[in-house]
């Protein structure tokens, strides 16, 4: 086997793909719904447009609205329900052509992360197809996973917090914009501190083996004889893992070894039980070992970028780097300055952090060729080291959403994603992905019971329920290409035996409908799609055409009350008493941002031309 | 559909490891070829889609775009903005070559119309003006005038 065979397939804890997979495709389902549809009205506007392959523009329709929309709703709807079953790599490479065509069939869509999530898709259509119960055979304590869940959420509010970003915490705030009282802080870090506590505290070793551990996970069939394991420990009908480590015990050795120890010891510590008890499957991931090597690329050529000049010299960081964190801080260190270094000009301030930029490409680099060696048993100096490294990626895609004034869409959360999951110690994510997925495996489980009729009748209906409601072009072919899709996925399964796969994906699918229908109802998604068409056609001078765009970018404004600091929205709200109270706080002014003066205004140009029998461009049409 | 033994257990071997490899070196060696070959490729500079430049210097040059074109013997001046959609518009001020010639090539096609051509006049990110960026299009013979890139490679960093 050559050196880089044995990279390759170099084994890693099966937790860092599966968990990769999961949170990735769900993040890529809701920035395809929430994020991507808003400016799809500017496709095939006035028939012009250029792909990005020649070939695509002689061979793919000119896109329009709705093949747009329809393209991204459906690459959504399909990594959603890949994301809540064993993905399949049909499935997976379906979302990985829609996507990338979504982005290909026009050079509207230029974003080079975009490029970047289409190479992530390909490389996790070849993870292994893991579930749930591959990578965690044994349940840990009740307490563990509880505190495991809160630490998880509890890292999402603050991670996502920080970086600005909505959570449900956040709503009992003033909004994203304005500062979030120390309370909802104090809340999120004591969330994250009580798992941390919970989780990873040591504390007595259970006398007896807690209920939950003998309730049957859901699993996919058929189910592989299993090996008896020690009572109330094993899930039952657990599928035999035969990849351990070549120098690490089998899962059922060390389950065996754990009933033993507990037996001998009923007071050893939790941590030094944990140790033994928990099995930690790996696996051979050559997908993810891809992904990993294609993030060192982009992070290789993204230093080699930004050692031009202008980076260098701190140039672009400064043009880019207009916020107030960046300005305040730039202040702080040229007036007060920092402890060693004293006080510094503004220009060596900013050659600082573009030098350190470059740095932390590289370090980024150096890290991910590493990550997938980090899980060998003989790896343990790079396993305590190479968590060090997550912070050279973590900083900078935080300060990226925090300090830099971009417009790159759901990147940073990505790539924190990304960088969280590879380069994290395997046992915090062990911990956080169990207790994450509990709540979703007890609902699989209980879903268990609905026959699979039942549940693809289940799945039609949510996604009609979608189709009709969404108002936007496209969104009914997706729901139903997708109701397509999934049929034809759950008669496969049928006909292979294995009903409880095609009745999970049915109900993965029905999830997904509804998620998609909750989150465009609940966005500004349909608003901004309206208002930007209506401002397109305002400017070509089609009053009938921008009318219409904008009655219904008025039908689905969800927070008309906003508040302005000069011409920048900073927040918007649905109630006027909320909106009112929050600008007199802050010294803001509060104004209507529906397009109801707009639509007032396209109706008495129609109306005059009318009268005066002139024909405007608009009447046309 | 064929389920494997083991869903941990799902290592290739044989003629599939092979292929795996294979694969695997070619889709590697393609992402380290494409962004190389902005770096070594003569043509268009501002073409930075595949290079993994994002905020790159030439990203940020600042351009005012016009356009012109003649009919019969008059030129006349093209309003961008109610021709094209915006974010088209924003392309041509990006210099993004293929959108340039494409909008050229339509602008041909309209009636009369004899020759095209659309100016970036840009200054780099501290300020500096660029020569103008000028495109022009003959419409009967085709024939394509594109700017010097010369006046730009000290912002994209690439070889000369």
């Amino acid at each position: 086997m050559t050196l880089f065979e044995r990279y390759l397939f170099a084994r890693v804890d099966s937790v860092r793909p599966w968990l990769l997979q999961r949170l990735f495709l769900v993040l890529f389902a809701f920035d395809c719904w929430v994020d991507h549809a808003s400016h799809a009205g500017r496709y095939g506007f006035g028939g012009f447009n250029v792909a990005h392959f020649g070939w695509l523009d002689a061979l793919a329709p000119t896109p329009s609205p709705g093949i747009y929309v329809g393209t991204i709703l459906l690459a959504g709807l399909v990594a959603f329900a890949m994301a809540m079953t064993r993905p399949s790599r049909i499935g997976l490479g379906i979302v990985f052509a829609l996507y990338t065509y979504g982005w290909a069939m026009s050079m509207l869509d230029s974003y080079q992360h975009h490029y970047l999530l289409s190479f992530v898709l390909l490389a996790m259509t070849f993870f292994p197809r893991l579930v749930r119960d591959d990578v965690f055979p044994v349940a840990s304590e009740r307490g563990v996973r509880v505190g495991g869940a809160l630490l998880a959420y509890g890292l999402l509010e603050l991670v996502v917090g920080i970086a600005g970003g909505q959570t449900p915490l956040g709503l009992f705030g003033p909004g994203n914009h304005l500062p979030t009282p120390a309370w909802i802080w104090l809340v999120r870090g004591s969330l994250a501190l009580l798992g941390g506590l919970l989780a990873f505290l040591p504390k007595e070793a259970p006398k007896e083996a807690p209920k939950d551990d003998t309730k049957i996970a859901p699993r996919a069939e058929p189910i592989a004889p299993s090996v008896e394991a020690p009572k109330g420990k094993r899930k039952k009908g657990k599928k035999q893992s035969k990849l351990q480590a070549p120098s690490s015990p089998s899962a059922d050795e060390l389950v065996a070894k754990k009933a033993g120890k507990d037996a001998s010891k009923g007071s050893a510590s939790f941590a030094a039980s944990r140790k033994l008890s928990i099995p930690t499957p790996n696996t051979v991931a050559w997908g993810y070992v891809l992904l990993t090597m294609t993030t060192a690329i982009v992070y290789f050529y993204t230093a080699i970028t930004k050692m031009t000049g202008d980076w260098r010299e701190g140039h672009a960081l400064r043009r880019l780097g207009q916020s107030e964190l960046l300005l305040g801080l730039e202040s702080y260190v040229t007036t007060e300055g920092l402890p060693l270094f004293g006080t510094m000009a503004a220009a060596t301030f900013w050659k600082l952090l573009g030098t350190g930029a470059i740095l932390v490409q590289i370090v980024a680099c150096v890290a991910y060729l590493l990550a997938p060696l980090a899980d060998a048993p003989s790896s343990t100096k790079l396993r305590r080291w190479l968590p060090l490294f997550a912070l050279a990626p973590l900083s900078f895609h935080l300060l990226t959403e925090v300090g830099l004034v971009l417009e790159i869409g759901w990147f940073s959360y990505y790539m924190l994603l990304m960088a969280f999951v590879v380069l994290a110690p395997a046992r915090w994510l062990r911990v956080l992905g169990e207790g994450w997925s509990e709540l979703s495996a007890k609902l699989a489980h209980h879903a268990q019971r609905i026959p699979t009729p039942a549940r693809a009748g289940l799945m039609l209906a949510a996604l009609a329920l979608a189709g009709f409601t969404i108002d936007l072009p496209g969104a009914l072919v997706a729901t139903t290409l997708a109701a397509l899709l999934a049929l034809i996925g759950i008669a496969v399964a049928l006909r292979d035996g294995l009903p409880l796969a095609g009745g999970g994906l049915a109900g993965a699918t029905a999830l997904s409908g509804l998620l998609l229908a909750l989150a465009i109802s609940q966005s500004e998604v349909r608003f901004d799609y309206y208002r930007f068409l209506g401002g397109e056609h305002r400017r070509h001078d089609e009053p009938v055409e921008a009318l219409a765009a904008y009655e219904k970018a008025n039908e689905h404004v969800l927070r008309p009350h906003c508040l302005y600091r000069g011409r920048e929205v900073i927040e918007c709200y649905r109630s006027e008493e909320r909106a009112r109270a929050i600008a007199a706080e802050h010294g803001l002014e509060l104004r209507r941002r529906d397009r109801e003066s707009e639509a007032e205004q396209m109706r008495r140009l129609i109306e005059t031309r009318g009268a005066s029998g002139s024909s405007g461009a608009g009447e046309d049409g | 559909m064929s389920e494997p033994a083991s869903y941990l257990d799902d290592t290739p071997v044989g003629p599939t490891r092979k292929r795996v490899v294979r694969f695997v070196v070619a889709l590697l060696l393609l992402q380290l070829v494409v962004p190389l070959s902005y770096y070594l490729r003569t043509g268009d500079p501002y073409d930075e889609r595949f290079a993994w430049r994002m905020f790159s210097a030439v990203r940020l040059h600042s351009c005012r775009t016009s356009a012109t074109e003649r009919v019969g013997e008059a030129d006349r001046e093209i309003a961008l903005s109610s021709t094209l959609h915006q974010a088209w518009v924003n392309h041509l001020a990006r210099n993004r070559r293929d959108v340039v010639l494409a909008f050229l090539e339509a602008r041909c096609e309209e009636e009369g119309v004899r020759e095209v051509s659309l100016t970036n006049a840009c200054t780099a990110p501290d300020g500096e003006p660029i020569a103008p960026q000028v495109y022009r299009r003959v419409c009967e013979s085709g024939e394509l005038t594109l700017p010097d890139e010369a006046a730009l490679s000290t912002t994209t960093g690439r070889r000369r």
